[in-house]
């Protein structure tokens, strides 16, 4: 074993001596020989070539001896790469379209790995994250549309006080605030939590102490929080002084009691929290948790219910064992249980389908790559032919020239993924502004790393085989002869390979451009079934007049602010509202409506919104039935309502117009209006009951929308509305202003991450089709220059030559096509739930996939069929 | 040439080179002339396959070379067995001599009885 060692060492570290020492004993052999004929009387000359004819093949044994002494491995690579680098700088231009082809494929697949891992696989940072589930509450009440709502916090105490299968619970709120500390106000997103919370998650104190039991006893006492491991570097500078340090959150005084362990952030993994406790002088703590969808005015509305807040639990493993034995029969039909490995963030719940099937999507472009560049170096292989039919005749063994080829499919591939690392860092810098404010959590998570690299390598090196395998085995399983001979015969199965290759690059892309046309649909028909609003566009502006001096009484800024808005120049309409509609927020509210009977025995729910006047003017909402609201809505006494048609069919059997019925904690109130049916959440959502609400009804709201109809374009809205509020109040902070348009697009962002890439991937390939029916018909052409030739000669005329050449692609285009449709169609179906408006085995879309391909194999043939037609048969008759 | 000269039955080459280097220190082409004159030049070893064998069994440590001025003053290259060599000659030999012996009975006992 170890003369073993040092002998192939030797060999290794000592190469130029050995191969010399090799060449000595060969040389000496054969002149020893030649001595001995000499002897035997032959002349100097001929007794040599005796010696060598009675040696035999001086390189091959040399090879022999090579492979004997046992060639390292180290030694035989770099010498098939350096014959690899050899072959590239002969055709570089091949090598340019294939390094780039696999570099973009590698680069797709690395950056869509990154977010596949951080979406899917990564778990919170916390003790045993994987049997951590989340407890939401399916109340009936309040659920409107099947999301889960947050229940309060005596409920939680209720639910950890019995005997239940979770091992222990605990409650969060996220909630976003300020933080105000040395004179200087921030924004900061924090963690209402119990007591439990750093000990049931296992995190230690990096400084200070952490929260317990008992600052969920100390009622009414001052607030305590624990900062976050990064907060108190970026912020506090790691002083260990900041304990004991008191900061101003949301404007209420909390002390800084300790710092929690580096890299925890909160129990939502892509949206880092501050943990902390914030305790007012009432009787339980003002808990929440599962803000009801993205950037929504959380829960249900403030009138009459109760704090509410949601358990967030420890149990078994949740998707077997779900709770069994809950406090009561409801439990496990009330409680759903969630995973809950990444913590209370919904972005797996979001992302996980669309991120996994675009990671099948790029697997689909890297495999056609691969195709696409085996058919080329295949077709390629016929130039070569003739060396390596030399090669094989003067002893290269099989396996030699299998592993010539892999070594320069491996080098092409090596080559494309060093690129695609980089280009990969910038598709993902690319995802993450795709993915908007989502983007911005995960932005931490996708950096890359050891595994992110392991995982570039590994697809590159898989794709450098699958380039190289097909050619290394037809290379090596042909007759070296006729090769040498030129007469070609020798390569009849390869054009059958080359245009089976095709045509599997064809049935692959198929499925992507069928995919892209999909998503694309989807995109356009949610877009289209949210433009209510004809001409003109949107703008919106949140105006917060909290903690300012029109926070006692905001009805006149916005009157105000209202009455300026409407006369801004372009603008058709202007109102006010408290949710901005298909932006994913909502209020929802339990109604008593007397004669209604619910089939499920709960009580009636809908959403509902808090308008000024104009609001459906402003919308293009049409008024179906009765008036719009007036400023003379307002009052302690009756109330007025809008409701829509849904409602109206819902609850008050089609007859809502004058009806009476009460909401909440007993406010009555009237129908005075009926509005057609509009989208509230989002785009997908099934028609839903709304109530709308004067805004001038009760208690003026303080933070409102301002929506304004406008011809101008958006800058100029923008810019206008920020002018008037400016020249109303300086020191009013503005927050974000954006179209309607934006907003939607925001809900929309995995359709239009859908759409975007699938798009891009199908056009690259479209594109590698191209390329690869163009190499397999140039292969076809040169193959053939001698029977075009003698075609022309004949009298063929140009049409009839490209009509050889052009049938022979779309034949190919034809199977590729047709194995690709079921494919397709298959695969379509793994994609339905996230598709709108279409089925997922549309017919016109397979088909517009199918004649996109055939016409792009077309155009590929058409070049290399042009230049056979204008062959000159004088010269193509003499080709060899 | 000889019309006697037999093919090298596979598996055979080591042991003939190892018995031939256990005579004495020998270089390549000494060896294959070595093995065709002592067996009469029944055996003959192809010297395109001489020199891998040889490399082979050095790889393995069974021979070890060295570089010696030969009989015609000129650096060659010689092989000799090692201690590990000896111990492999000394099996490959018992093998080769339990085959040859059972290889004959068999054949003897055939013809008895034809």
């Amino acid at each position: 074993m170890w003369d073993d060692l040092r002998y192939r060492l030797r060999a290794l570290f000592r190469r130029g001596a050995v191969e010399r020492e090799l060449e000595e004993e060969l040389q000496y052999h054969v002149e020893h020989q030649a001595a001995i004929y000499h002897e035997q009387g032959f002349s100097p000359e001929e007794a040599l070539r005796r010696a060598r004819l009675a040696f035999g093949g001086v390189e091959r044994t040399k090879e022999e001896c090579r492979e004997a002494r046992g060639l390292s491995l180290i030694e035989a690579t770099s010498r098939d790469f350096r014959y690899a680098m050899r072959q590239c700088r002969k055709s570089p231009g091949f090598a340019a379209v294939a390094a780039v082809t696999l570099a973009i494929a590698i680069a797709a697949n690395t950056a869509v790995f990154s977010f596949v891992r951080a979406i899917v696989i990564e778990k919170l940072p916390v003790n045993a994250a994987g049997r951590l589930v989340t407890v939401g509450q399916r109340n009936e009440a309040f659920h409107i549309d099947g999301s889960e709502t947050a229940f309060s916090y005596s409920f939680y105490q209720e639910l950890r006080s019995r005997e239940t299968d979770f091992e222990d619970l605990l409650a969060v709120r996220p909630e976003d605030t300020k933080l105000t500390e040395g004179g200087e106000t921030i924004p900061m997103r924090l963690e209402l939590v119990s007591g439990n919370y750093f000990s049931m998650l296992g995190i230690r104190p990096a400084a200070g102490r952490l929260l317990d039991e008992c600052d969920d006893a100390a009622e009414g006492a001052a607030g305590v929080c624990v900062i976050s491991h990064r907060l108190w570097q970026e912020r506090f500078a790691a002083d260990a002084g900041v304990i004991g340090h008191r900061i101003l959150v949301g404007g209420v005084p909390v002390e800084i009691v300790g710092v929690s362990q580096p890299g925890f952030a909160g129990v939502s993994l892509h949206e880092p929290r501050e943990p902390g406790a914030l305790y007012e002088g009432r009787a339980v703590p003002r808990l929440r948790a599962r803000p009801n969808g993205l950037g929504s005015p959380s829960g249900a509305p403030e009138t009459g219910s109760e704090p509410r807040t949601g358990p967030y639990a420890a149990g078994r493993d949740w998707q077997t064992d779900p709770i069994t034995r809950g406090p009561a029969s409801w439990c496990a039909r009330y409680l759903p249980v969630g995973d809950g490995s990444q913590g209370i963030g919904r972005t797996k719940a979001q992302l996980e389908k669309p991120i996994t099937l675009l990671l099948l999507l790029v697997g689909i472009v890297l495999l056609v790559a691969c195709a696409n560049l085996s058919a080329l170096l295949l077709t390629r292989s016929l130039e070569r032919a003739r060396e390596t039919g030399i090669r094989l005749a003067l002893g290269a063994s099989r396996a030699a020239v299998i592993r010539h080829i892999l070594s320069e499919g491996l080098a092409l591939s090596i080559a494309g993924g060093a690129a695609g690392w980089i280009l990969a860092q910038l598709l993902v810098r690319m995802l993450l502004r795709l993915l908007g404010p989502e983007g911005e959590g995960l932005a931490p998570h996708v950096r890359p790393d050891l595994v992110i690299f392991g995982y570039s390598a590994g697809v590159t090196l898989a794709a450098g085989i699958l380039v190289s395998l097909l050619p290394a085995w037809h290379s090596a399983h042909t007759d070296p002869l006729p090769r040498i001979h030129g007469t070609g015969t020798a390569g009849w199965r390869r054009p059958l390979a080359t245009r089976t290759l095709v045509a599997a690059q064809i049935a692959l892309s198929v499925v992507l451009i069928f995919g892209a046309g999909l998503f694309v649909q989807t995109l356009r028909n949610l877009r289209l079934g949210t433009r209510a609003f004809d001409a003109g566009q949107v703008v919106l502006a949140e105006v917060d007049l909290s903690d300012t001096i029109h926070e006692r009484n905001p009805e006149p800024f916005f009157d105000e602010l209202l009455r300026g808005a409407r006369e801004l120049p372009g603008v058709r309409a202007a109102s006010l509202t408290q949710i901005r509609i298909l932006s994913g927020g909502m209020m929802s509210i339990v109604l008593r409506i007397p004669g209604y009977r619910p089939s499920n025995g709960m009580s009636a729910a809908t959403y509902f919104n808090t308008v000024s006047t104009g609001y459906f003017g402003t919308l293009g909402i049409p008024i179906v039935a009765g008036r719009d609201f007036a400023s003379s809505d307002r009052g302690e006494g009756e109330g007025a309502v809008i409701v829509n048609e849904q409602f109206a069919r819902e609850f008050l059997s089609n007859d809502a117009l004058g009806r009476h019925f009460s909401y909440a904690s007993g406010r009555n109130v009237h129908v005075v209006g009926i509005a057609a049916n509009a989208r509230y959440r989002g785009p997908r959502e099934e028609l839903q009951p709304i109530m709308y609400l004067p805004v001038t009804q009760w208690h003026f709201p303080r933070d409102l929308h301002l929506q304004v109809r406008t011809t101008q374009d958006s800058t100029a809205a923008t810019a206008g509305i920020r002018a008037l509020i400016n020249k109303m109040d300086r020191s009013l902070p503005i927050g974000q202003i954006s179209t309607m348009e934006m907003q939607i697009d925001r809900t929309l962002t995995r359709e239009r991450l859908l759409a975007l890439l699938s798009a891009i991937l199908g056009s690259i390939a479209t594109l590698l089709v191209g390329i690869g029916v163009c190499g397999v018909v140039s292969f076809s052409v040169a193959r053939r220059v001698r029977e075009i030739g003698v075609r022309i000669a004949m009298g063929s005329q140009c049409a009839d030559i490209l009509s050889l050449f052009l049938t022979e692609a779309v034949g190919t285009a034809l199977v590729g096509i047709a194995c690709g449709i079921p494919l397709a169609l298959a695969s379509g179906r793994l994609a339905s739930s996230l598709l709108y408006g279409l089925k997922p085995g549309d017919a016109l879309t397979a088909a517009t996939a199918g004649s996109v391909l055939v016409l792009v194999a077309v155009m590929g043939a058409l070049v290399p069929a042009w230049r056979a037609a204008r062959l000159d048969p004088s010269t193509s008759l003499r080709c060899e | 040439m000889d019309n006697n000269r037999i093919e090298l039955p596979q598996g055979t080459l080591d042991l003939l080179i190892l018995k031939t280097v256990a005579l004495q220190p020998e270089h390549g082409w000494a060896i294959s002339e070595c093995i065709g004159q002592i067996t009469g030049n029944v055996l003959q070893v192809p010297q395109g396959s001489l020199y891998p064998a040889l490399y082979r069994l050095e790889r393995r440590g069974w021979i070890k070379a060295d570089w010696r001025i030969s009989e015609n003053s000129r650096r060659a290259k010689y092989y000799e067995l090692t201690a590990k060599g000896r111990k492999q000659l000394e099996r490959e030999e018992g093998d080769w001599r339990k085959l040859a012996a059972a290889v004959a009975q068999l054949l003897d006992t055939n013809e008895a009885h034809s």
